[in-house]
């Protein structure tokens, strides 16, 4: 390899370097090399020794845990597609047809946002933030399979400039920005990004069998009245739309690219958890915050109440973002809560208010996404009491 | 006995541990008398370059507090004094004419001396430098007493001296300077030593009039702040003070015999010194007299401490104050392709991210290489698994950057050891050590 780092040396020395024609990109340049090669600083204070990790592998550790989600996406944007016309559905056709549709929404939310990401690194001369890695690759996973690119694109650069850029880039940021991205799309484009009509990606020319609907679990469920028995029928009425617990679990349903498997959501939760990247705390408070509120309100709502309230928590943990956004998105530790109290606390009050938001405003079936954005702005407040809390023992110690 | 229990703390498993066998050097021919790491000392110089000067003569004295003067334990001629920036005083170098420890003063009664006189004996001759205080980490203020007193017979940042080694001839002298800081302090004498009584002096923990700290072999349990902080919590206004254990033992010999016997033992270790061993040495001894070996520039030389809390010394400077030790390590060279991408078998890391966390090694040649570059804290938290005591660094630092006095203290600034852990984790780079420990200086000025 010592040839390419001579290359690159020299390419540096000539066209990158002060007093040099492309002086102005060097930070574009600098992504380039010191992805390729660890970049040499050796310290000069104490501690004399720093650890292996940096935020590339940090983040590469994120990328890495996402890639059940991103492989099963791909393979379930296939299956559903040939599910609708009544295709093969083997396993080469499915992520051939899949690919086509997943492949050119992850390749645009790379080019546009690491163009804004770069021209930010340029105009501002620091160096390019490994955190849009993972951005990049979380944001086309939530999104249903058949958006326009051009509006893939027009969201991921609102979730790059406002989400994050605007506030000083990886690390200051307030809010999710891949979450920020979504979140954008969902409210200007919500044609193509709630319905029935959006989650499966139709082949042209093609007539769909009898029966299909393309309508997500969260979407059948809405829409059904319950009768006497309420939770019984709650779960009957899905399972009878061909939506039983474990075909959720499995998650080859109709859905946003990423996010319908709980179990390849489970896998790269065992990859965050092995490799320590994300807090055991922020999912567990979600998974609690879920169980409790879906709970209650399974006890308390009167049967008139529509389907959702009946919905036992252990479907609602299944359906929607709900697991993807636990593992990956509640987890991002620059906009979670910062301290480990604090963890619990803010993914406990996420697992509550996506219940909440499912059930009490069922105009927003998908209330994982606001949820998370909701507590991203009050994590600095769960932080600050946290941190009040260990303030007053340290006062109490030194008493 | 008391138990020392902290939470936090990681031990390091730096390459290059000492081979437990002595030599012994004696005075070289230019020794440097320190003053950069006096802490909170502000030196005003006494001599200038060329002059010559008798053991015991006073070199520089505190600008605040003139009763603390440092001497020279070497008769000789100043061959230079030697500032940094803004003038700063670094050290002074002695061209030495001494073969042997000289005479600087009258022998001492141990037993028999008043509290006022050994604390004036101690600022005159010199080594009133050798106590430190807790809070700040500096010099130790004549004015105030001490509560406690913390002397730490233990080590547990890795390759440096061990005192079971270099005091196990020595319990006796140590016993009698326990003594005189009796004189110090009302307040206890505390003395950390390792658990397991194999790893201990005989008879250290019997000496009288001192509460035994039992500590596990965890860094920093060694550092008396964090000891302090979990085992007798000061009050506000209450100061302890801190002595290494071969500081106390010059003491005694200085007071007894009435000449600057200097010498300590070093560790002379890291992975990048061919010959790993202890030496016996005089302090402010140069580089060279520890070892012979020629360093290429491509070798990191650390004294006053080890790879967490040293300084850096090049290889014609001299070693430090406080922490006796000499280590070598590799400076960063290597430029790997894709390398945040690679296994990493035998890349050591706290984190759970590379292979030599599940299929590591005994010990790991570290070097002085960033290994990333900096980026803003992205709250990961391991900062705060590692904090021996109790803070949120990732709060505090950027507490200390916003100069919001108010909150650091709240924070715990105060309590900081300074053991360097937090900055070792942090895989945004950022210098949360030498952030810290400015924003304590800031205090300190302002206190």
């Amino acid at each position: 390899m010592q040839f390419l780092l001579n290359i690159l040396d020299k390419t540096k020395k000539d066209l990158f370097a002060p007093g040099k024609p492309l002086e102005k990109f060097y930070y574009a340049f600098d992504a380039v090399e010191s992805g390729m090669f660890n970049p040499l600083h050796n310290v000069h204070q104490a501690p004399h020794v720093r650890d292996s990790i940096d935020t590339k592998r940090f983040m590469s550790m994120v990328i890495l845990a996402l890639m059940p989600c991103l492989f099963f996406g791909i393979y379930n944007a296939g299956y559903q597609s040939q599910m609708a016309v009544g295709g093969s559905v083997d396993l080469l056709s499915c992520m051939l047809i899949g690919a086509k549709w997943v492949i050119p929404l992850v390749m645009i939310s790379y080019a546009v946002g690491g163009t804004w990401e770069l021209l930010f690194a340029i105009v501002r001369k620091h160096q390019v933030n490994e955190g849009f890695l993972v951005t990049g690759l979380l944001f086309p996973l939530v999104l249903p399979p058949t958006l326009p690119w051009w509006q893939a694109a027009v969201g991921i650069s609102f979730g790059v400039v406002i989400g994050k850029e605007v506030f000083g880039g990886t690390g200051m940021n307030i809010l999710n920005p891949a979450l920020v991205a979504r979140a954008f799309c969902f409210f200007a484009y919500p044609g193509k990004m709630s319905g029935d009509s959006v989650w499966v990606p139709l082949q042209e020319g093609m007539k769909t069998v009898d029966g299909f609907s393309g309508a997500t679990a969260l979407g059948v469920a809405l829409s059904m009245k319950s009768g006497a028995n309420p939770e019984a029928n709650a779960v009957h009425l899905l399972q009878s739309h061909g939506y039983d617990w474990w075909n959720l679990f499995i998650g080859l349903v109709p859905g946003s690219i990423g996010e319908t498997s709980t179990i390849a959501c489970l896998i790269g939760l065992v990859i965050l958890m092995i490799s320590g990247v994300a807090s055991w705390r922020t999912p567990f408070g979600c998974l609690l915050g879920a169980v409790v509120v879906g709970t209650l309100f399974n006890a308390l709502a009167p049967e008139s109440a529509h389907n959702l309230f009946h919905l036992p928590p252990h479907y609602h943990i299944l359906m929607g973002g709900f697991a993807f956004g636990a593992v990956y998105m509640a987890t991002d530790p620059v906009s979670s809560a910062a301290t480990n109290t604090g963890r619990l606390v803010y993914g406990f009050l996420i697992g509550a208010l996506c219940i909440i938001i499912r059930t009490v405003n069922p105009a927003y079936p998908e209330g994982m996404m606001l949820a998370i954005l909701f507590m991203n702005v009050f994590a600095p407040l769960i932080d600050y009491y946290v941190v009040k809390g260990r303030i007053n023992q340290r006062r109490l110690r030194h008493a | 006995m008391t138990k020392l229990d902290f939470t936090g703390g990681y031990n390091l498993p730096v390459a290059g541990q000492p081979e437990f066998k002595l030599s012994k050097v004696g005075i070289s021919s230019t020794m440097s008398v320190n003053a950069q790491q006096l802490a909170g000392f502000k030196p005003v110089v006494k001599v200038f370059e060329g002059d010559t000067v008798q053991a015991g003569d006073v070199l520089f004295e505190d600008k605040n507090d003139t009763r603390i003067k440092v001497t020279t334990p070497y008769s000789g001629r100043i061959k230079e004094v030697r500032r940094g920036r803004r003038r700063l005083l670094l050290e002074v170098i002695v061209e030495t004419t001494s073969k042997e420890p000289e005479k600087i003063m009258d022998p001492v009664d141990l037993s028999a001396i008043k509290e006022d006189d050994l604390v004036d004996t101690l600022l005159g001759k010199g080594l009133w430098k050798f106590f430190r205080q807790i809070p700040y980490n500096v010099i130790a203020d004549p004015e105030l007493r001490p509560r406690d007193i913390y002397v730490s017979c233990l080590e547990t940042e890795p390759n440096c001296a061990d005192p079971n080694f270099y005091l196990k001839d020595s319990v006796e002298e140590f016993s009698e300077g326990i003594a005189l800081l009796r004189k110090l302090t009302r307040g206890q004498i505390f003395v950390a030593a390792a658990a397991s009584e194999m790893e201990v002096p005989r008879g250290l923990k019997n000496i009288e009039g001192i509460r035994v700290l039992d500590a596990r072999r965890m860094y920093p349990a060694c550092d008396p702040t964090v000891q302090s902080y979990w085992v007798a919590p000061l009050r506000k206004n209450e100061v302890a003070w801190t002595i290494s254990p071969q500081d106390l033992l010059q003491i005694v010999r200085t007071l007894k015999t009435g000449k600057a016997d200097e010498r300590r033992v070093f560790s002379v270790a890291g992975s990048a010194m061919s010959e790993r061993q202890y030496v016996e040495a005089p302090l402010g001894s140069p580089v060279s007299a520890l070892t012979s070996q020629p360093f290429s520039e491509n070798v990191r030389l650390i004294t006053a401490g080890g790879v967490l809390t040293g300084r850096q010394v090049p290889a014609d400077g001299y070693t430090g104050l406080y922490k006796y030790t000499l280590q070598a390590i590799p400076e960063g060279t290597e430029r790997q392709f894709l390398r945040f991408l690679r296994p990493g078998n035998d890349k050591y890391s706290f984190s759970r991210t590379f292979f030599s966390y599940f299929f590591g090694q005994d010990s790991y040649e570290m070097t002085s290489a960033l290994n990333g570059e900096e980026r803003a804290c992205v709250q990961c938290g391991a900062c705060e698994t590692v904090c021996p005591v109790e803070t949120l660094p990732q709060f505090l630092f950027k507490a200390a950057l916003a100069k919001d006095y108010e909150a650091v203290q709240e924070l715990g600034v105060l309590d900081c050891s300074g053991c360097g852990l937090c900055t070792y984790v942090c895989p945004s780079k950022i210098e949360l050590d030498t952030i810290l420990r400015d924003m304590t200086m800031e205090l300190h000025k302002e206190a």
